[in-house]
């Protein structure tokens, strides 16, 4: 079998991809002699991004594992996911589309320790952290804690929209509750509503984030 | 230039600038006065705060122009023009809707809101 120098990007993901060929754990060898610093990198500077020492996570640990992950999702199923890559004669949009991988792995996996620590009565410096984060990734953390509520809450959309502004303001935006009920629109709101909405919501993102210890 | 803000300008708009104890420097007297002309401008009619809110975008905005950013239009009839009849439930819907996809504009609207509120607040103990 050829170097890992001489083998095109091709031939690597041929190699890869199939488990029963006799070039397969060779094939895998030479990607990851390739490929992981790569993916290390990527997966290290979103976790700096996301700022993961300040949710008590041992960083060097969440790179591992995620890296872990990486790697498992590119191996199962006879690598289905590598063979989904088109342009194999391209070495720079493979870069490319293993950093959106990755990427996405990372946030995918980060995720589950943001809906914890935003219910985490514990953690009283939340915004503390949120502040100390870049603003596009204050936008993308914003954006996918939304959506995990949204697809989590049953009922009339409108409501849905609603009690996701209540919770941010509350949970987010540090409102306090004679705060929230300054504002015109909750003017009227019940006594026990904002309690309800804010507990109802912690405990969808509890329920986002119990696989965790 | 003053570095005063948006909430706390409608704050000072809210509460009458003429309060004894409330002396401005000239850039704010300035502000105030524009501010001014914009709410009369804006509570002429219901219908005028009313194209403050249609004009609120369906889709999340660009970090670079968030619709909110110095929107004074926007935070005059929000905070002094509205409330929560009926009629204007459907505003209040839009609004949520796109405070919950755009990030950029929840950023300036719990800011601006809570600028707001605490000089309103400040004015009230100062004038009682
Ligand atoms: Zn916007």
């Amino acid at each position: 079998m050829k170097d890992s120098k001489d083998i095109t990007l091709e031939v690597l993901l041929e190699y890869c991809s199939n488990r029963k060929s006799p070039n397969w754990e060779k094939g895998w060898r030479l990607f990851l002699q390739k490929y992981k610093m790569y993916i290390y990198k990527v997966v290290s500077k979103r976790c700096t991004a996301w700022n993961v020492s300040r949710l008590n996570l041992q960083f060097s640990d969440v790179v591992n594992d995620i890296v872990t992950e990486i790697f498992i999702l590119f191996v199962e199923n006879d690598a289905k996911i590598l063979q989904s890559f088109r342009a194999r004669d391209n070495e720079r949009m493979f870069l490319a589309w293993l950093a959106t991988v990755s990427n996405r792995v990372t946030t995918r996996y980060l995720q589950r320790y943001f809906s914890k620590a935003i219910v985490d009565e514990e953690m009283e410096d939340f915004r503390d952290y949120l502040k100390g984060l870049e603003s596009n990734t204050r936008w993308e953390l914003y954006e996918t804690i939304v959506e995990k509520i949204r697809s989590a809450s049953g009922g009339r959309k409108r409501k849905v929209e609603r009690d996701i502004h209540l919770f941010m303001l509350y949970n987010w935006a540090d409102f306090s509750e004679p705060m929230i009920r300054s504002l015109p629109v909750f003017q009227d709101l019940g006594n026990r509503v904002l309690d309800n909405v804010i507990n109802r919501i912690r405990k969808i993102l509890r329920a986002s984030s119990s696989d965790l210890v | 230039m003053s570095g005063v803000r948006l909430g706390q300008l409608i704050a000072y708009l809210k509460q009458g600038r003429l309060l004894s104890q409330l002396r401005f420097n000239s850039d704010i007297e300035e502000m105030l006065e524009k501010l001014e002309e914009r709410y009369h401008a804006v509570s002429s009619s219901f219908r005028v705060s009313q194209k403050v809110l249609d004009s609120m975008p369906l889709v999340p905005c660009s970090p670079f122009n968030p619709y909110l950013d110095k929107n004074e239009d926007f935070f005059l009839a929000y905070l002094l023009l509205f409330n929560n009849e009926e009629r204007m439930q459907e505003y209040h819907y839009l609004i949520f809707q796109h405070l919950n996809h755009c990030y950029w504009c929840f950023e300036i609207f719990y800011n601006t809101l809570k600028d707001y509120y605490n000089t309103n607040h400040l004015l009230s103990i100062s004038n009682n």
